[in-house]
């Protein structure tokens, strides 16, 4: 079930509200919420939503097992055990194939036949980012910086908990269950809610009426990319950039719209990325609530900058290479990490030697703004070769200058390019969704009655979020 | 103003507009989806599947009908009629597969004294989840579809309630308030076109040489990632078999017709996607295999008579031109 469906916004919703809130019990009331996420998986996958149920109860567990334990030798075995079988997990659904496929090649390339089998496997949605979160709070517990929850079920609907259950935002155990746990949580509260109805309708056009209608020509651009003139190359790349950003960002606003409904804050996951002046702030706005994880579980563990500039450095690639290979099992999402994890690096080292680099913040914004979307043709290529063709496409490097625009159906072409002329002037110049005031007023409810249709007009082409594969 | 006024406000106006547009869309039905029981020449209508019907009822004089996709729009009737002494009424609408084919041709033989059925085959079309909601949510065409072929439909039907508030179905609303749209009382795709012109030795197509390139190279990327991806169903295959036997068994002539695709979007899906070229030649072999007493299969999987790569011959990757259709159709015995 898809935020963006008339089963979603007509009967999952309605039903889900009104009986949170229609129950006297808080008890109840979380048991409802429970359920209503779990049904929310359930409704895609009837098999997945016990995988998802077992890495509940498994870390639950060996979290309070570690708790209450004082040997470090048992307890790094246990937070071991979380960590193995969370990795297993996701290593074996998402990665699979993806090593078979090298080792095959590998042993194809020196001659051999396929060492391997290849499995049809089904990725379970939103395995990324339950493992993740429900990981980390196993790592919490065993670095001491957070006490095992009491009860399971608050943790149990704290990682099923619908709004981000499928595609983030990566949320911490400790800001949703305190909330889960809180009675107050559980009384209407106009304002959240009212800010709720802002967030999701807000988040809800950005998908349907920008991000959905850039796609179409992304995809044939793409798709197409050898024979494509130069100038469709950068439509392509402008496109796609503003397209991932408004489809994921729009999701994001969408669960933090659903979670203010519920009286549940979630963090702000994108804070206007494109107006960025470096990849090091880039990485403080874009997917926040993932870089964050990153650093927190993955930077630090492996020593952060405690070792000294190079191994800062190192630490940074690996970093961002692991988190590239995090998006999907592909060589082209680890070169996209790789990619950023050496702009990283160097704007580090520039500033650890105290180099100034670009003085003029318009250039530096538009340098930053020129890598990320090169950047951008790594992740969305299926393959290096497409995306090395689509740079050199962009900045004239194929040996050709050619303008014409036919790759772009007539049928999709006035929507592509109001949908990217809207999408420029919001993502560069307007504030975010956090950033708005969501002052009650009618003009206000009036606008987003209008978006709200509009969105629903496009709904029959109702397409999943590009974070769903991931 | 109170949160609480203003969540009460956007739910009602939000409530009125949903039902402003739904009741619009209901209303004026520019898409026949909800007020067709049966095809009328009374009735205005954006449907082109609706306006391909409406064609059969202006033309109970037709002898001959062409049945096709968009593929079958560049024919060029009025030689046809000359060429086989028939007057030929071409029903070919964008995206036409099995189950439109079938529901044309009942209505065909219900309303004029067919002699003569030109079905040109596609491979989509025996590919189900193909079927267009213009056929499926009309209850008038709906009407005219064979029982039997009702299962290749079931499952794919849109939710009508959901179809009011598409913006497809909201767009043609106002399309169809602003000018009315015609009612199809021509002789059907490709009758306006100049025969003798199409029959020229020195015809030279529509488009340049550079622009034929380039669709080309869109049309064989929209078909080999869209259109031809899924496999065909089998039991469309069976239904197809049924229809042409019961069509004969009719006494009419019947001629399949199968056209190759421009010879340089052939060579790549041959060397791209192997797979799915060979799946379109064994369905061409299989279609042949039915030739019989008044059913005529003409493979043309191969190449156009006389044809070559150039807009002489043909449109775009898939779609041919009106000499091309004619070097096609010749081959069908008069």
């Amino acid at each position: 079930m898809l935020f963006n469906s008339y089963v979603f916004i007509f009967v999952f919703l309605p039903i889900t509200l009104l009986g949170y809130y229609g129950i006297a019990s808080k008890k109840l009331q979380l048991w409802f919420l429970f359920f209503a996420s779990l049904f929310f998986y359930f409704y895609w996958s009837k098999t997945f939503v016990f995988l998802l149920l077992f890495t509940v109860i498994l870390d639950f567990y060996l979290a309070r097992i570690i708790s209450a334990a004082e040997e470090p030798r048992k307890r790094k075995a246990l937070v071991t055990i979380s960590i193995a079988s969370n990795l297993t997990v996701l290593g074996f659904f998402k990665y699979y194939n993806f090593f078979v496929g090298s080792v095959n090649d590998s042993a194809g390339f020196f001659g051999h036949a396929a060492v391997l089998p290849h499995l049809d496997i089904i990725l379970p949605i939103g395995v990324s980012f339950y493992t993740f979160q429900s990981m980390s709070y196993v790592i919490d517990v065993y670095r001491r910086t957070s006490s095992a929850h009491g009860r399971l079920l608050e943790f149990a609907s704290y990682v099923t908990l619908f709004p981000h259950q499928i595609s983030g935002p990566l949320v911490r155990h400790n800001v949703i269950v305190p909330q889960l746990e809180n009675p107050q949580t559980y009384f209407f509260h106009a304002e959240n809610f009212w800010e709720g109805i802002n967030f999701f309708i807000l988040g809800l056009a950005k998908k349907m009426l920008i991000a959905d209608r850039l796609s179409p020509p992304v995809t044939a651009i793409v798709h197409n990319m050898s024979v494509v003139s130069n100038f469709e190359a950068i439509l392509g790349l402008l496109g796609y950039t503003f397209q991932l950003y408004f489809d994921f960002s729009g999701y994001s606003d969408m669960a933090v719209g659903l979670g203010k409904m519920m009286n549940i804050q979630f963090p702000q996951n994108f804070n206007s990325p494109y107006k960025s002046r470096s990849i090091t702030e880039f990485w403080k706005r874009w997917h926040i609530t993932l870089s964050s994880w990153l650093r927190d579980y993955l930077y630090i563990s492996l020593g952060g900058n405690r070792f000294g500039a190079w191994k800062t450095y190192r630490n940074l690639l690996l970093t961002m290479a692991i988190g590239g290979l995090w998006h999907g099992a592909n060589w082209v999402y680890m070169i996209w990490g790789i990619y950023h994890g050496v702009l990283l690096a160097v704007e580090r080292l520039f500033k650890d030697r105290g180099w100034r680099g670009i003085a003029s913040a318009q250039i530096r914004y538009v340098t930053t703004f020129i890598a990320i979307c090169v950047g951008w043709a790594f992740f969305r290529s299926p393959d290096l070769a497409t995306a090395v063709l689509w740079i050199k496409k962009c900045f004239f490097l194929d040996g050709h200058m050619t303008w014409q625009v036919m790759d772009i159906a007539p049928k999709y072409r006035d929507r592509f390019f109001v949908a990217l002329g809207v999408a420029v002037i919001l993502g560069f110049f307007a504030p975010n969704t956090f950033e708005m005031k969501h002052r009650p007023s009618w003009q206000r409810a009036s606008l987003l009655a209008i978006l709200l249709l509009v969105s629903l007009l496009y709904m029959n082409e109702e397409s999943p979020f590009l974070y769903f594969q991931f | 103003m109170t949160p609480l006024k203003a969540i009460f406000i956007f739910g009602i106006l939000a409530a009125a507009l949903i039902s402003v547009v739904g009741g619009l869309s209901y209303e004026v039905d520019a898409m026949c989806f909800y007020h067709c029981s049966s095809v009328s020449l009374e009735r205005r209508s954006l449907n082109n599947y609706y306006q391909s019907a409406q064609r059969i009822l202006s033309h109970p004089e037709a002898e001959q009908i062409i049945v096709g996709s968009s593929r079958g729009q560049t024919m060029p009737t009025h030689y046809f009629d000359e060429h086989f002494g028939l007057k030929t009424l071409n029903l070919s609408v964008e995206g036409a597969e099995l189950v439109t084919k079938a529901a044309l041709i009942i209505m065909a033989l219900q309303k004029a004294p067919i002699k003569r059925v030109i079905w040109l085959a596609d491979y989509f079309e025996l590919i189900p989840s193909g079927l267009n909601s213009k056929l499926i949510n009309c209850p008038a065409l709906m009407a005219k579809v064979p029982d039997e072929m009702k299962s290749l439909i079931n499952k794919q039907r849109t939710n009508l309630i959901e179809s009011l508030l598409d913006h497809n179905n909201f767009e043609a609303t106002i399309t169809y308030l602003n000018k009315k749209p015609p009612i199809g009382d021509d002789w059907g795709s490709g009758s306006g076109l100049d025969a003798k012109e199409c029959a020229n030795a020195g015809y030279h197509g529509g488009v340049t040489e550079a622009v034929l390139e380039k669709k080309v190279d869109i049309m064989y990327e929209n078909y080999t990632q869209e259109i031809l991806r899924p496999p065909q169903s089998e039991a469309a295959e069976e239904l197809f078999k049924k229809e042409m036997s019961e069509l004969v068994a009719k006494g009419l002539e019947v001629a399949v017709v199968i056209a190759p695709y421009q010879p340089r979007f052939m060579r790549q899906l041959k060397a791209e996607f192997p797979d799915i070229y060979n799946k379109h030649e064994q369905w061409a072999h299989r279609l042949e295999a039915l030739t019989g007493p008044h059913l005529q299969v003409i493979n043309g999987w191969n190449g156009i008579p006389n044809g070559d790569s150039t807009p002489r011959s043909w449109n775009d990757g898939v779609h041919y031109t009106c000499q091309s259709a004619i070097a096609l159709i010749n081959q069908i015995k008069r």
